[in-house]
């Protein structure tokens, strides 16, 4: 700069703050890389993409992560529902809390308790009509924010059928009429 | 009612703090400062201190406290505008006249500025969490590898950074149309988001090539899409639009970015209708301009413009108590920088928040140059001068004329209009951060040239902050060696602060608070000119391998003094007269020497002299001795690497240039210490002494 502050206009001086102020937010936008943002790791979308569309159970920091943060929970939301061929949403109120399945459009959940083991439960997923497109994973939310997933087996005979234990996250998922479950 | 912030400055500075209170409050002058009782709460010991260097006052006793214009707010019961007048017409100060554009920018800015301290540090949270967007998509990776290179990176802020993102989301829109309808891919996330679909070395021409090849869509009568060689035409009824390759790895950061920071619903939301049969440009265009609004709204909510104008104008206001309403970029300079810092780190509020850290003090500064810089640039534009390079002498810089280009490619309508008219308004600011010439540091990481480890993170590092202040920003190498020494040093204490480190401990990192000597800095800085040597020996080898007439322009740069003779005898005899121009060592006849014969004579040491011979030898062992990527023996036949060496060569030679220079300067600067190991001895107690007064052993 040759010429000394004082002999800038009006314009010129102002374009010398914006001109500071872009330089500034482009050093402090290059500052987050060292934030420490005190949970370590920050998850964002393409985490939970990768979760929407895998087969992988979230690891307990992307689980945390969804508890924590509103937004990504929202997206996670709006993103299953994108991604999977079916939602089944919360049911009416049950007295017990409970219900024995899920009823949809063209794909039905039955929980069956197995006669052999009765500590065991029967997941069956069958479709009202066999050319509708077959689930690789079952998803659900839980009321407490919690998400998980469960791959699913080809099916046989126009259903598919998983054995869990009765207290297993997938049963008590289903059961509970206040969890969201989608099949994708 | 808007008041440029010059205005407001030049204002501040003639009305006076203690002027202003002392008409209401009786103030006795008790060291830096002035007390009395204070007038917003009724007390009989005097609480209330008044700071006319750092323009505030704060009363102990009930908390208030404010700037100039807050305090005739507050005791007048005024509106800021209103304060303002009245200062204004109190120090016969003329208000600048309210234009239309002025209007538009206060309704945009002033949202901002009239926010109290207290939402200021609201403010530090919010962006914290736009830092945060920036940093999950600077970290994005797929497969191990990051998905964007620096460049990519900087580029997004920089769109960000100057507001010149309309027009990237404009073209964004198209590509996810296009990606939506790329064969192969489940929808525009998968092509953006899908797992593997970034390793085609990094390279979005091979990604789309791959994915269209020999694919024209049809939708009715009409193409949808045509795809050549560096770009995809999305055609619509009522016009089309081109989105080339080499803009997709930038629009697929900004996607991420629009994701992380708005949120997937809104985006997507905002994109569908973008997807699909029936679209016409005109739609697209409108989603566009819905997007960039949703963003616009999230920056004005989350940059820090308030915290920077504030910035710009306490380092404006120093400038012109220590060099004169008058002062010139040459004023700032080390002796500057460190009494700023000195003066300004340890007040309580803003300005230590601001400066507490050298390091941010010494980046405050280069940029303060580079914005002066720009208004000096663009002082010269708005008045006619005779053209020419002599910019001293008042001349204007042809160049400067010139509009940037992306690499010559430009994605665009071609039923374009005014609709952008906000992007040439920018258009400077853009010019500024993109800069005049291309980073040679990113564009080691861009094109073919990136599949080669030429420099480490540590290295990229160095050499990042060197070009910074060496381009633009105080002259001598001494507060950038105040820079790296104490100001790690400082980030030390910090880091032991945090982990509440011993009294002992912290008691010896004040002390000893350079990182390391500037000597041993020095000997740093020469190491790494010595690795850009061998990088740019061993990149001679593999283009003297693979026959790249590059590697001629390398030698010369390499041996500058070598003699040629032999070579020039050997050339001559191939190309005839035009090898005179060998004589200046210039290589303007590169398709005469691209002849085979050249290299092979070349890499014979019996006919081509023991220069040329020495050097293509040590370029061998050069190459030989480096084991990082691109530095295999696979690699030195490997076409496609050689291409990314011959790419790479004039960056290397670039930053080679920069680190010979500073090296230079540093071993020619003159010190007010004398020498660099007294003034690190010096500098050592003046950092130790203003660090045990920031952190505790207050002296």
């Amino acid at each position: 700069m040759t010429d000394s502050w004082k002999s800038l206009n009006a314009e010129e001086k102002q374009a010398v703050e914006e001109a500071f102020t872009a330089l500034s937010i482009f050093d402090d936008l290059g500052n987050g890389a060292k934030a420490e943002d005190g949970w370590g790791r920050t998850f964002g979308f393409r985490d939970i993409y990768a979760f929407a569309t895998g087969l992988e159970a979230p690891t307990n920091a992307l689980r945390e992560a969804l508890l924590r943060d509103r937004r990504l929970r929202s997206d996670l939301d709006y993103l299953l529902d994108k991604v999977s061929l079916y939602r089944f949403p919360k049911v009416a109120a049950a007295s017990s809390g409970a219900v024995e399945g899920r009823t949809g459009e063209n794909y039905r959940i039955r929980l069956k308790v197995s006669r052999a083991a009765p500590e065991q439960t029967y997941v069956i997923i069958e479709f009202d009509d066999p050319t509708v497109k077959v689930p690789a994973a079952l998803f659900f939310r839980k009321p407490d924010g919690e998400y998980g997933v469960h791959p699913l087996p080809e099916p046989k005979d126009g259903a598919i059928q998983i054995l869990a234990d009765s207290g297993s996250g997938l049963v008590t998922a289903i059961s509970n009429v206040d969890t969201e479950v989608y099949l994708r | 009612m808007f008041f440029p912030p010059y205005f407001l400055d030049e204002l501040k500075s003639r009305v006076g703090l203690v002027e202003v209170i002392g008409r209401r409050v009786r103030l006795r002058k008790k060291g830096r400062e002035h007390t009395g009782l204070c007038p917003f709460h009724k007390e009989k010991t005097p609480s209330f201190t008044v700071n006319e260097d750092r323009g505030i006052y704060h009363c102990f006793g009930c908390g208030e406290y404010g700037g100039v214009f807050d305090f005739v707010m507050k005791t007048d019961n005024l509106s800021f505008s209103e304060a303002v007048k009245k200062l204004a017409t109190e120090s016969g100060m003329e208000v600048p006249v309210e234009t239309p554009e002025k209007r538009q920018l206060v309704e945009r800015e002033m949202n901002v500025s009239s926010t109290t301290i207290q939402s200021m540090a609201l403010d530090a949270g919010q962006s914290s969490k736009l830092q945060n967007a920036f940093r999950l998509v600077a970290e994005s990776s797929d497969g191990g590898e990051p998905k964007f290179t620096h460049k990519v990176s900087d580029d997004l802020k920089k769109a960000i950074a100057c507001r010149t993102y309309s027009v990237p989301i404009l073209e964004l829109c198209h590509l996810v149309r296009i990606a939506d309808a790329c064969p192969g891919f489940a929808g525009y996330l998968e092509f953006f988001y899908g797992p593997g679909r970034w390793r085609f070395d990094h390279n979005w021409k091979t990604v789309a090539q791959s994915a269209f090849r020999g694919q024209v869509t049809m939708a009715g009568d009409m193409p949808s899409f045509e795809v050549g060689k560096t770009w995809v035409n999305v055609c619509y009824p009522d016009g089309q639009f081109t989105v080339n390759f080499g803009r997709m790895p930038f629009l697929s950061a900004l996607l991420e970015f629009l994701i992380t920071a708005l949120g997937y619903k809104i985006v997507d939301e905002t994109l569908r209708p973008v997807i699909g049969q029936n679209v016409s440009q005109g739609l697209v265009s409108a989603q566009a301009n819905e997007l960039s609004k949703s963003l616009y709204n999230y920056l004005k909510e989350h940059l820090r413009t308030v915290q920077l104008q504030r910035k710009f104008r306490r380092l404006i206001g120093f400038m012109k108590q220590e060099k004169g309403a008058d002062f010139q970029l040459g004023d700032v300079d080390d002796e500057c920088i460190m009494v700023f810092w000195e003066l300004v780190s340890g007040e309580a509020g803003d300005g230590g928040d601001d400066f507490k850290t050298f390091t941010a003090t010494f980046k405050a500064f280069v940029r303060l140059c580079q914005a002066l810089e720009h208004a000096s640039e663009k002082f010269r534009l708005n008045h006619p001068a005779p053209i020419g390079s002599d910019l001293e002498a008042g001349e204007v810089d042809l160049e400067l004329l010139v509009s940037p280009t992306d690499d010559g490619e430009r994605s665009g309508s071609s039923c374009g209009g005014d609709e952008w008219g906000e992007f040439g308004k920018r258009l400077d600011l853009f010019e500024l951060v993109n800069e005049d010439k291309p980073n040679p540091l990113l564009a080691l990481e861009d094109g073919p040239q990136a599949a080669i480890k030429f420099i480490n993170k540590r290295e990229f590092k160095t050499l990042g902050i060197l070009l910074e202040s060496c381009q633009t920003g105080p002259g001598s190498p001494l507060s950038l060696m105040r820079y790296e020494v104490f100001g790690k040093g400082q980030g030390r204490i910090s880091q032991a602060l945090r982990r509440n480190a011993g009294k002992r401990e912290l008691h010896d990192l004040k002390d000893n608070c350079g990182v390391q000597t500037y000597e041993e800095k020095l000997a740093e800085y020469r190491e790494l000119c010595e690795h850009l040597e061998r990088v740019l020996l061993a990149s001679l080898h593999v283009l003297l391998g693979q026959r790249d007439a590059e590697a001629l322009s390398l030698m010369l740069e390499l041996a500058p003094d070598a003699d040629l003779s032999p070579l020039k005898t050997f050339v001559k005899n191939i190309a005839g007269e035009e090898a005179d121009a060998l004589e200046g060592k210039v290589v303007p006849l590169r398709p005469k020497i691209e002849s085979d014969a050249v290299f092979e004579y070349a890499a014979d040491p019996a006919g081509v002299g023991d220069d040329i011979a020495g050097l293509t030898q040590r370029a061998g062992e050069a190459f030989n001795g480096l084991s990082r990527k691109g530095f295999g023996r696979d690699d030195a036949i490997n076409p496609k690497v050689g291409e990314g060496f011959s790419e790479a060569a004039r960056h290397l030679v670039q930053l080679r240039k920069v680190v010979l220079e500073f090296v230079e300067k540093y071993e020619t600067c003159d010190l007010p210490e004398g020498s660099w190991a007294k003034q690190f001895d010096a500098d050592q107690l003046r950092f130790a002494q203003q660090f045990k007064y920031l952190y505790g052993e207050k002296l």
